[in-house]
């Protein structure tokens, strides 16, 4: 009999190991193994380091907001490291300030949808039935109008500001995250060890948060790294009809935009900004999938 | 006489498709003495799996009563219902699949400790769980290691340890081994004997390997189309099979012997479990079937003592 045939002895060190490499401390160790990981998450804090102490790099007032019509259009130099743009401001000055609120859009948006969708796609896809095909229809008539016009018809309710801005991205972008995070639960469910926590005595919730949702994060966290970047585009063209970030403020989409008149000759207007665009969502993007496959134990070394 | 642990009276599982009723279970009764192994044998689709996961709660009966130690256990509410499943589990069918891959062998084990919380301090869960490891024969070095890692067999032992965890009377074994290697098969249904014998288990041994049921039941009921067909001891069973599908299924096991004629293999598709017109379900794949055979629900007859069997051949008076 097995249980008389002991031949090794019970030892809190075993158990004791495993809780102090656990959890965040293990997925940290993965992910330093990967390279392009790091490299993303080396960008991106640079990035967003840049942003929060921007204030000490260059003053806002005077470098970002006010108008010189004397330095107007300049290329880059050692002053104006990024040239300045057709009304004499730093572009330098305007891409690091801009960073705050493209950053607080991209990432507030993307949080806020991914709390939402999370909430909706599992509900739907857990419980499928009645309950499935509510949400979902509710969602697919969200869906059904261009996002653009969605936003910009919020927007134009609720008055032009950040918030409300933030208000009218979310409402447009839940129903993607929402069947994102439907369509994985739906392939996960299927798997006997959701039948086997049910026979655990688990309830619906911590069945949903630690048996579903951590095997169906795949697919979303790849979403979730494209949607940062398509909400500051985004943000770009309400900008545009003039319904997103009010001028002067510097936004990386709305001065995209700003200087489309001038790309021709002076095409590093539309380079700098378009490269931070590009440079936060790669980074994300990058680290998205590095922390993917960390979190996976199956992918482990 | 021992007691009657588990017993299931006029059970019904129906599914709602598109083309109608699912019939996957449809008035099952038998019972399981304390201690005892019922085996129950069928082939795929025939509604035993289904059969299972009902008696668990893991899916809502349709109709019926399960009585566990003569309360039906069908009409507790959460709260009892959690207290009910330290006394009944599950051993689930595909390793591979039943565990899940996030989470490590000790956490897996101790889970339903948790959420059941029969142990509160963590140093006695770990040590249950550490104890649970040995007691399935998985060496202590796995504690932190993930379902991945490890080959079927062992996967099982997870498995099983985790299902023993709670400390249950009652287990209900959903085809534990047709996923394993033949080897490995034999390890693991050995172990599972043993630990009956060790801590008093009643076990409801799901299966499709007839060979396997042999080997390990007491009592062992046939299922064809969600119904039960034939229930009786298993030495009775395999010396005097009487319902039709019964023989025919001991008739396809294969002999090493090479002398050894094949018995009359079965032909004819199974009816759409959806739906099914009433009468005997096996009615068109069988070569006795007459007129008495259709029309009618069969009810439940039996010629010997102990041996129930759902087929008019056995009306009392006929032959």
């Amino acid at each position: 009999m097995t249980s008389k045939t002991a031949n090794w002895e019970f030892s809190e060190e075993l158990f004791e190991e495993y809780k102090k490499k656990s959890q965040i401390a293990e997925v940290w160790r993965r992910l330093k193994k990967s390279k392009t990981a790091m490299l993303g998450l080396f960008v991106l804090t640079t990035i967003i380091l840049l942003a929060l102490f921007a204030d000490l790099i260059r003053n806002y007032q005077s470098m970002a907001i006010e108008q010189n019509i004397m330095n107007r259009l300049q290329s880059p130099n050692s002053t104006h490291w990024f040239g300045t743009d057709a009304q004499g401001r730093d572009l330098f000055a305007r891409v690091i300030h801009g960073a705050r609120i493209s950053l607080l859009l991209g990432f507030s948006c993307t949080a806020i949808s991914v709390f939402v969708g999370l909430i909706l796609g599992s509900v739907a896809g857990y419980f499928g039935g009645k309950i499935d095909g509510v949400i979902m229809r509710i969602l697919d008539s969200i869906m059904s109008i261009p996002a653009i016009l969605l936003s910009l018809a919020i927007v134009a309710v609720l008055g032009q500001s950040i918030p409300n801005l933030i208000i009218a991205m979310t409402v447009a972008y839940v129903p993607g995250f929402a069947r994102i995070v439907r369509a994985s639960v739906l392939t996960v469910i299927g798997n006997e060890y959701i039948e086997a926590a049910k026979a655990s005595g688990l309830g619906t919730f911590r069945i949903i948060s630690k048996y579903v949702l951590p095997n169906a994060f795949g697919p979303i966290i790849v979403e979730i790294t494209m949607s940062v970047a398509s909400v500051i585009k985004a943000v770009a063209g309400l900008s545009f009809i003039g319904l997103g970030i009010i001028p002067p403020t510097p936004e990386w989409g709305a001065m995209l935009s700003e200087s489309r008149e001038f790309m021709r000759y002076n095409p590093y207007l539309v380079l700098y900004p378009g490269l931070a665009i590009v440079l936060t969502s790669l980074s994300l993007n990058l680290l998205g999938d590095g922390l993917r496959d960390a979190l996976d134990p199956r992918l482990k070394d | 006489m021992t007691q009657l642990l588990v017993e299931t009276r006029g059970l019904r599982k129906y599914f709602n498709t598109s083309r109608g009723k699912l019939h996957a279970v449809d008035g099952v009764d038998f019972s399981i003495e304390e201690g005892k192994t019922l085996g129950i044998v069928g082939e795929s689709g025939c509604g035993k799996s289904t059969l299972g996961r009902v008696i668990l709660r893991l899916t809502d009966a349709t109709e019926g009563e399960v009585l566990y130690q003569g309360k039906d256990i069908l009409t507790y509410g959460r709260k009892k219902m959690l207290d009910m499943r330290k006394k009944m589990q599950m051993i689930f069918q595909d390793p591979y699949a039943s565990l899940n891959p996030r989470m490590t062998v000790s956490e897996i084990i101790a889970e339903p400790i948790r959420i059941m919380k029969t142990l509160e301090d963590k140093q006695q869960i770990n040590r249950r769980v550490y104890q649970m490891m040995n007691v399935v024969g998985l060496s202590g070095r796995l504690v932190n290691a993930y379902p991945h890692e490890l080959d079927g067999g062992r996967r099982q032992r997870i498995g099983v340890a985790r299902a023993l965890a709670v400390d249950p009377a009652f287990i209900v074994c959903d085809e534990p081994v047709s996923a394993l290697d033949v080897s490995i098969q034999a390890q693991i249904l050995n172990m599972l004997m043993d630990l009956q014998e060790e801590f008093g288990l009643t076990y409801m041994f799901i299966t499709h390997d007839l060979s396997v049921v042999k080997h390990i039941s007491d009592d062992i009921g046939v299922m064809y189309l969600g119904q039960c067909v034939e229930l009786s001891s298993s030495r009775q069973l395999f010396e005097r099979p009487l319902h039709p599908y019964t023989q025919a299924l001991l008739d396809a096991i294969p002999m090493p012997d090479p002398d050894h004629a094949m018995g009359e293999i079965l032909k004819g598709e199974v009816t759409s479990p959806i739906e099914p017109s009433p009468g005997c379900r096996f009615a068109n794949r069988c070569k006795h079937a007459h007129e008495a055979c259709l029309g009618q629900d069969i009810p439940v007859y039996q010629p010997f003592p102990g041996h129930q069997v759902k087929c008019v051949l056995y009306q009392e008076g006929a032959e």
